[in-house]
C-alpha cells in the first residue's frame, strides 16, 4: 500500500511540473482536474479503504475538484475565447525551471521540519510544499485570470495535501466546509472571469490597472 | 441551541430571502434578519451560554465583543440600507440581500467558533458571500475592485488555511486532539516549536491580508471604496476585526506555548507598517472613500501594534480600540454615503461647502473625523491613549514616539481633506437629491446613533463592557 502512496505523490510532483509549463488553459484546468483526482485516492490509501470518513472526503474531492470544477472553468474558457495564455510573464522554460527548484526546495524544507515517519509523512510534506510553490507561481507569473483561479487551486491541492495527513484528526464538517468554500470561490471567480471578459473584452488581469493611486 | 440558532438564523433566512419574490417580501426578511441576530445576541452577551457542537461552537469574552460588534453594525446597517437604496440612481440588486444575510451568518460563524478548523470556514465564507456585494454596481471599478478582493483575499486565507494545518502538525503525538482551540491550548506547551512558529506566521500573514495588514493590504482600498456604503461600513468595521480575531486565537495558543515574545514582534512590525503605509497614502487623498479606507488601515496596524506591545493594559486598548474603531468607522461610512448622495462623486476636490448643503450630514461627517482621529472626548482617544501609556509603562519610548508622530500624521492628513469638504462654498453645478423626509432620517439615524455610542465610550465605560475587555485581555496573557 505504501508504494501505491508514493506512486500517486510522485505523479502529483510530475503534474506540478506539467502545469508549470501548460500553455492551453484545457491542459492547465486537466492537469489540475487529474491532480485533485490524485488526492481523492490518496485519502482512501491513507486512511484504509474501510473508512466512511476517508470515503466521503474521496468522493466530494473527485465530485468537486475533479468534475465540477473543471467543468465550470472549461465553460469559462470557452466563453471567453481564451484557450491559451500567451503573454506569460516569465517564459515556459523559466517557469519550469522555478518549479523544479521549488520541489527541490520543498524536499529541503520537508526534510527539515519534525513529521511522523509511519505515515510516509516526509514525502507528502515535500509534494504538498512543492504543489503550493507552483500554486504560487502560477499566480504572480500569469496574467490571464482563469490561470490565476487555476494558480489558487493548484496552491489550495497542496495545501488540501498537508491536510490529508491530518484526516482522522479533522472532523468531517469542517473538511467538508473545505472544500464547498474552494468550490464557492472557484465558482464565484469564474462568474467574475466572465464578467471581466465581457467588461473588457479579455482576461488579461495585468490590464486592471484603473484602481491605482494617482499621482494628487 | 442558542448558538446555533443564531449562526444558523442568517442562512436560513438569506435563503427564504433568496427564493422570495418581490422586493417587500425580502424586504421584510431582512429587517427581520436584523431583529433576530439583535435579539439573540444581546441574549448571549447578557449570559453567555455553555459551547455547542461539541465545543467546537462557544461564546467567550473575546468572541462575544466581536459579536457585539457585528451585530451593532448589522442592525445599523439594515436600516441605514433602505434609506440609502432609496435615493441611490442605480438598479436595484436582487441579490443584494441574500449575500448581506450570508455575509452577517458567516461573521457570526466566525466571531463564535472555538475551532480552527471551523473558523477558516467561516472566514472564507465571508470572501465569498461579500465579494458579490462589492461588485453591486457592475461598473469597471468594481469588478476590478471584486477580482482583486477575491484573488488577494483566496490567497491569502489559504495559506491561513496551510497556517491551520501546520499547527495541527505541531501537536504531539498521542495527542489526538483536533482543531479545537480548547485542545489547542491545553496540548499548546508540549507542541513542536519548528510546526507552531510556521504556523503562527503562516496565520499571521493569512488572516492579516484580510484584516487589511500591509503590505498585504492592497486590496482593501478598491474594495472598500467601491461597495455600497452600507456594506463598506460592515467591511471596515465587523469584517477586520473578524480576520484579527483569527490572529488572536493563533496568539493565544502561541502565547499558551511559551512563544509570547516570538509572536509579538512580527505582530509590532507589521503594525507599523500599516500605520506607515495608511499615513503616506492618506496624504492628499483624492478620494474620500479611500481615505477612510486607508484609515482602517491604519486603525488595524493600531490594533496589530496593541498586541505586539503586549501586557494587560496594550491589550486591554487594542480591543477597546477595536469597539471603538468600529463605531467611528461605522459612522463615517454612513455618512460618506450621505455625503455621495448629495455630491455624487468620490472625489474631495468635488466635494465643499457640506456644511451649507447639508449641516447635518456635515455635524455628524465632523464628528466622524474627530472620533476615528483620536479627538478626545471620543472613545479613540481613550483607548489610543491606553496603548500609549501601556507603551510608555513597558519601557518602549520609542515606540511610543513612533506611534504618535503616525497618528499625527494622519490627523493633519485627514484634518485637510475634512476641512476642504465641510467648510466653504458647495460647488454650483451640483445635481439635486430628493434628501429629506424619512428616507434622509433612516439615512441620518445610524450614524448618528454611532456618534452618541462612540462620545458614550469617550466618556463612561459600562461595567459589563468592562469586565468582558478585562476577561478578554486574560485570554490574551494580560493579567
Amino acid at each position: 500500500m505504501s508504494s501505491w502512496v508514493s506512486i500517486v505523490l510522485v505523479a502529483v510532483i510530475l503534474l506540478d511540473l506539467l502545469l508549470s509549463v501548460a500553455s492551453r488553459l484545457s491542459v492547465l484546468i486537466r492537469g489540475f482536474a487529474v491532480q485533485a483526482a490524485g488526492l481523492a485516492f490518496l485519502a482512501l490509501l491513507l486512511d484504509g479503504f474501510d473508512s466512511r470518513h476517508a470515503w466521503m472526503v474521496a468522493g466530494c474531492t473527485l465530485a468537486l475538484k475533479a468534475v465540477a470544477i473543471p467543468y465550470f472553468l472549461n465553460r469559462a474558457v470557452i466563453r471567453t475565447n481564451a484557450r491559451r495564455e500567451l503573454e506569460p510573464l516569465v517564459s515556459y522554460g523559466t517557469s519550469l525551471f522555478l518549479v523544479a527548484l521549488g520541489v527541490l526546495l520543498a524536499f529541503a524544507l520537508a526534510s527539515r521540519l519534525p513529521i511522523e515517519a509511519r505515515r510516509a509523512g516526509f514525502l507528502i510534506a515535500a509534494a504538498a510544499f512543492a504543489t503550493m510553490i507552483t500554486g504560487l507561481l502560477l499566480l504572480v507569473t500569469r496574467t490571464k485570470a482563469i490561470t490565476e483561479v487555476v494558480g489558487y487551486l493548484v496552491l489550495e491541492n497542496g495545501i488540501f495535501l498537508f491536510g490529508l495527513t491530518l484526516l482522522r484528526r479533522m472532523p468531517l464538517l469542517v473538511e467538508m466546509g473545505i472544500l464547498l468554500d474552494v468550490f464557492v470561490g472557484a465558482f464565484v471567480m469564474g462568474i467574475v472571469v466572465y464578467n471581466i471578459h465581457r467588461t473588457f473584452d479579455h482576461i488579461d488581469v495585468s490590464a486592471l490597472t484603473t484602481l491605482k493611486e494617482d499621482e494628487p | 441551541m442558542i448558538l446555533t440558532a443564531l449562526v444558523a438564523a442568517p442562512f436560513v433566512l438569506g435563503t427564504l430571502a433568496w427564493v422570495l419574490p418581490g422586493r417587500t417580501a425580502r424586504r421584510a426578511v431582512f429587517m427581520g434578519a436584523g431583529l433576530v441576530q439583535a435579539v439573540l445576541a444581546a441574549r448571549v452577551i447578557a449570559s453567555p451560554p455553555p459551547a455547542e457542537w461539541g465545543g467546537a461552537l462557544g461564546a467567550d469574552a473575546l468572541g462575544l465583543i466581536f459579536l457585539g460588534i457585528v451585530t451593532l453594525l448589522f442592525a445599523l446597517a439594515a436600516v441605514y440600507t433602505f434609506g440609502y437604496m432609496a435615493l441611490h440612481r442605480h438598479p436595484r440588486r436582487r441579490h443584494y440581500v441574500p449575500a448581506m444575510l450570508f455575509f452577517l451568518g458567516s461573521m457570526t460563524l466566525a466571531v463564535l467558533s472555538r475551532h480552527m478548523g471551523l473558523f477558516w470556514v467561516a472566514l472564507e465564507a465571508t470572501t465569498l458571500s461579500s465579494a458579490t456585494l462589492i461588485f453591486f454596481d457592475r461598473s469597471e471599478r468594481s469588478l476590478e475592485a471584486a477580482w482583486k478582493y477575491l484573488i488577494i483575499c483566496s490567497v491569502g486565507i489559504a495559506l491561513a488555511l496551510a497556517g491551520t494545518f501546520f499547527m495541527a502538525m505541531a501537536l504531539p503525538q498521542g495527542a489526538e486532539g483536533s482543531l479545537l482551540l480548547d485542545r489547542l491550548l491545553a496540548a499548546a506547551p508540549g507542541m513542536a516549536p519548528a510546526w507552531l512558529k510556521i504556523a503562527f506566521l503562516f496565520l499571521l500573514v493569512g488572516y492579516g491580508t484580510k484584516m487589511g495588514l500591509a503590505p498585504m493590504h492592497t486590496w482593501l482600498p478598491d474594495a472598500h471604496s467601491e461597495a455600497p456604503s452600507p456594506v463598506s461600513a460592515l467591511l471596515s468595521g465587523a469584517l477586520l476585526n473578524c480576520a484579527f480575531l483569527g490572529i488572536l486565537r493563533a496568539f493565544q495558543i502561541a502565547q499558551s506555548a511559551g512563544l509570547g515574545d516570538f509572536a509579538r514582534r512580527p505582530l509590532l512590525v507589521l503594525g507599523f507598517v500599516s500605520m506607515g503605509t495608511a499615513a503616506a497614502f492618506l496624504i492628499r487623498q483624492p478620494d474620500y472613500k479611500r481615505l477612510l479606507a486607508y484609515s482602517s488601515v491604519e486603525h488595524m496596524g493600531i490594533l496589530a501594534v496593541g498586541i505586539g506591545i503586549g501586557g494587560g493594559p496594550a491589550v486591554f486598548g487594542a480591543l477597546l480600540h477595536a469597539l471603538n474603531h468600529s463605531l467611528a468607522k461605522g459612522l463615517l461610512f454612513f455618512s460618506a454615503g450621505a455625503v455621495f448622495l448629495l455630491y455624487h462623486t468620490k472625489n474631495v476636490s468635488g466635494v465643499s461647502g457640506l456644511a451649507k448643503r447639508a449641516p447635518l450630514v456635515a455635524v455628524l461627517f465632523t464628528v466622524g473625523f474627530l472620533a476615528i482621529t483620536g479627538t478626545p472626548p471620543f472613545g479613540l482617544f481613550v483607548s489610543e491613549l491606553t496603548i500609549l501609556v501601556a507603551a510608555l509603562a513597558g519601557g518602549h519610548p520609542w515606540i511610543a514616539a513612533l506611534f504618535l508622530i503616525l497618528l499625527a500624521v494622519a490627523f493633519a492628513a485627514m484634518g485637510a481633506a475634512f476641512l476642504e469638504m465641510v467648510f466653504g462654498d458647495p460647488p454650483e453645478e451640483i445635481p439635486s437629491t430628493e434628501f429629506r423626509g424619512s428616507k434622509a432620517a433612516l439615512i441620518l439615524a445610524p450614524p448618528g446613533l454611532l456618534a452618541l455610542a462612540s462620545l458614550f465610550l469617550g466618556l463612561y465605560m459600562p461595567g459589563r463592557l468592562m469586565s468582558l475587555l478585562k476577561a478578554a485581555s486574560l485570554l490574551l496573557g494580560g493579567r
